[in-house]
């Protein structure tokens, strides 16, 4: 990948005997300015057929920023599981986002997905979803998308798995009759007595009002569904809970977001709630008490 | 086979001039950066007082024209008008225009697509004159943009400035001259550059331009070339046969990266957006008033008009000059 990168950069920034590694600082090294990273974005858009959208953009410091993303985001997973068994499902919210990893698989790797999941807009944590597509999806229904996504899997045999807002059997049969194989449930199984996640998490679920479910912009760019507590009101009035990185994702920026994700996470799940990021799916509200996973099964089967 | 022709340029742009460095003065910005970024370094700016208004530098810019091609007003059959900032909206610019210059017989209208808005005007003239409705046609482009960008807002504020300019065409019969037209709009983009009228249901509304820069950048730099390849096959030409690309003016960067796509050298591409920032309808008949005047066109000449706009809106345009 380094190769083909190297020549986009040479051509774009115009550069030409400077050698250009991973390490390459695209500012500092390349004196690129802000229009031509978006220009350079623009044309790895075009050969890698990915779309980066512009908030992204400030992640590229250098060559090896952008190596990472690329391999972040799916492209390269054919190529990380050669040789091996392992199984790959790619996670999409559009028909655009699979179509480029159908194309981009089967050009490179020859392959397609062994799965494919359909995570909509009612999902928990990390949304594949601009702020925007989530509001027009609040008034739009989303399964026109999972019917187009359909057309590409379909011809293909993929078996397909339906994400987000699956909450009840009715939810489940609604998502089969759309021609779905099946779903992925996450929201419905935190308020089990056999997960994992701290009582007093649990708890945040069942006392949560519709409204107390909100949309976060996350420290790692993407939009993200949580339950409002005083750790997103501090957060929202500009305070910062930075204390050391895990150096977890090269997509955040240590110096600059608001707090540690993992740190949030973890705070959450261990139970120190009003120090923690509470992600939840959209029905999270309708828990009114603990269940056992095998009711649940029993519901759905 | 008859077609039409440019017979007639004209502009007129207000006197008082804007530098980079004035812009420095109103928000945090600096001479060198919106040089480097956009090529700009002063522009136009209308003075009310003195009476310059989108209504007067277009019936200016429409007399230059007709001047230009050897025209009397009272022949013109048609008045064009491309603006997003007129005066008044009712009545319209373009009959302004009309009783300003004299032109008793015309039809005279307004319409707008933005940026594209002179390239829109000059396909609806080709159409009427092509199916023998009308003769000749006035068509101009003219904005006080000045009044609608934010001065606190350094995203937008050091791009733009005011002008007008005109051409007049006419229906001519003669084999072998080119025309070919590609137009697209695409609504669902809308908003990324958008400005606000009143309405009912916004009690305040915020009444200036906003913009989502990388995204009208995005989309020009594609967009441009594929609607120019796009007239290009339809007249059985390549960029090879064209002598000058006349594109709209918003960002020296935007050309740069045109040229680079469609493999063409800047010299092919003039430009005037130094001193002019970007006029929106009114850039590229002022363009074109200036190449002409500067004995740029020869008459004979392949030329491309092409031009993107808020709406999304963008279009091309291939003809013998
Ligand atoms: C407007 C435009 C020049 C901005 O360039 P850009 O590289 O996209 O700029 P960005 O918005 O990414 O800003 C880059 C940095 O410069 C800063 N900046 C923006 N405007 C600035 C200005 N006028 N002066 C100084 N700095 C400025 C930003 O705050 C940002 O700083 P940060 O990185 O510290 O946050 C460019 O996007 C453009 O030309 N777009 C097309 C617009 C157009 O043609 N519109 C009309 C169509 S008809
Ligand atoms: C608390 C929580 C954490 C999640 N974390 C991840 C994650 O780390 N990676 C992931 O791909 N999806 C994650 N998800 C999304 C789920 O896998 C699932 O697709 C989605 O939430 C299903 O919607 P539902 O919650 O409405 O059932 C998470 C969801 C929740 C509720």
């Amino acid at each position: 990948m380094l190769e083909k990168l190297v020549e986009i950069i040479e051509e774009q920034l115009n550069v030409e005997g400077v050698e250009i590694t991973e390490k390459t600082d695209f500012q500092n090294d390349l004196e690129a300015d802000s229009l031509d990273l978006f220009e350079l974005s623009m044309a790895i858009e075009e050969a890698f057929e990915v779309e980066i959208p512009s908030e992204e953009l400030s992640q590229f410091t250098t060559v090896g920023s952008v190596i990472e993303y690329l391999k972040a985001n799916g492209m390269e997973l054919p190529g990380l599981v050669a040789g091996s068994d392992v199984k790959i499902a790619p996670i999409v919210s559009s028909k655009r986002a699979l179509q480029v990893i159908l194309r981009y698989w089967k050009k490179h790797y020859d392959r397609k997905p062994d799965l494919v999941v359909i995570e909509g807009p009612k999902a928990g944590g990390h949304l594949g979803f601009s702020g925007e597509e989530l509001e027009k999806y609040e008034t739009e229904n989303y399964d026109s998308v999972i019917e187009e996504i359909l057309t590409l899997t379909k011809p293909e045999g993929i078996p397909v798995v339906v994400a987000g807002g699956v909450y009840t059997r009715q939810d489940m049969e609604h998502c089969l009759a759309l021609g779905a194989d099946g779903v992925q449930l996450a929201t419905r199984f935190v308020t089990t007595y056999e997960c994992d996640a701290h009582p007093a998490y649990k708890q945040a679920y069942i006392d949560a009002k519709p409204e107390d479910i909100v949309i976060v912009k996350s420290p790692v760019g993407m939009p993200g569904r949580a339950i409002r507590n005083d750790f997103l009101e501090q957060v929202e009035q500009g305070n910062r809970f930075m204390k050391g990185c895990r150096k977890c994702i090269t997509t955040c920026d240590p110096k600059t977001v608001p707090y540690c994700i993992t740190q949030a996470l973890i705070n959450a799940v261990e139970g120190r709630v009003e120090e923690g990021l509470l992600f939840c799916g959209s029905n999270a509200y309708l828990a009114t008490k603990l269940e056992h996973v095998q009711e649940i099964m029993e519901e759905f089967s | 086979m008859s077609t039409i022709q440019i017979l007639g340029t004209g502009s007129a742009l207000p006197e008082q001039i804007r530098t980079n460095g004035d812009i420095e003065k109103l928000v945090d910005t600096s001479d060198a950066w919106i040089q480097e970024r956009t090529g700009i370094k002063d522009r136009r700016i209308a003075d009310g007082a003195a009476g310059e208004s989108v209504a007067s530098l277009a019936a200016k810019a429409a007399a230059r024209a007709l001047e230009n091609a050897g025209k009397h007003p009272e022949e013109v059959d048609l008045i064009l008008v491309a603006t997003c900032s007129p005066e008044y909206l009712l009545p319209c610019c373009a009959c302004q225009v009309q009783a300003e210059i004299g032109a008793k017989k015309a039809v005279a209208f307004d319409l707008n697509a933005a940026c594209s808005g002179f390239l829109f005007g000059l396909q609806t003239a080709y159409c009427y004159l092509q199916s023998g409705i009308y003769k000749n046609a006035l068509i101009i482009g003219s904005e006080v943009l000045s009044k609608l960008v934010d001065w606190e807002d350094r995203g937008t504020c050091i791009l733009f400035g005011d002008g007008a300019g005109a051409v007049y065409v006419e229906t001519v019969e003669e084999n072998g001259r080119v025309w070919s037209m590609v137009q697209g709009s695409n609504g669902a983009k809308g908003m990324i550059l958008s400005c606000k009228e009143r309405d009912l249901t916004t009690p305040t509304p915020d009444l200036f331009i906003r913009m989502n820069g990388q995204e009208v950048y995005k989309f020009a730099t594609r967009q441009v070339p594929l609607c120019i390849e796009e007239a290009l096959q339809q007249a059985n030409l390549t960029v090879e046969n064209i002598d000058l690309f006349l594109l709209h003016q918003a960002n020296v960067r935007i050309l740069e990266s045109i040229a680079h796509r469609l493999k063409v050298s800047m010299e092919k591409i003039p430009k005037n957006l130094e001193t002019r920032g970007n006029m929106s309808s009114a850039a590229i008949p002022v363009l074109l008033d200036e190449c002409n005047r500067a004995g740029k066109l020869h008459r004979g000449d392949t030329i491309v008009l092409s031009g993107f706009g808020a709406g999304l809106t963008y279009g091309a345009c291939i003809m013998t000059w």
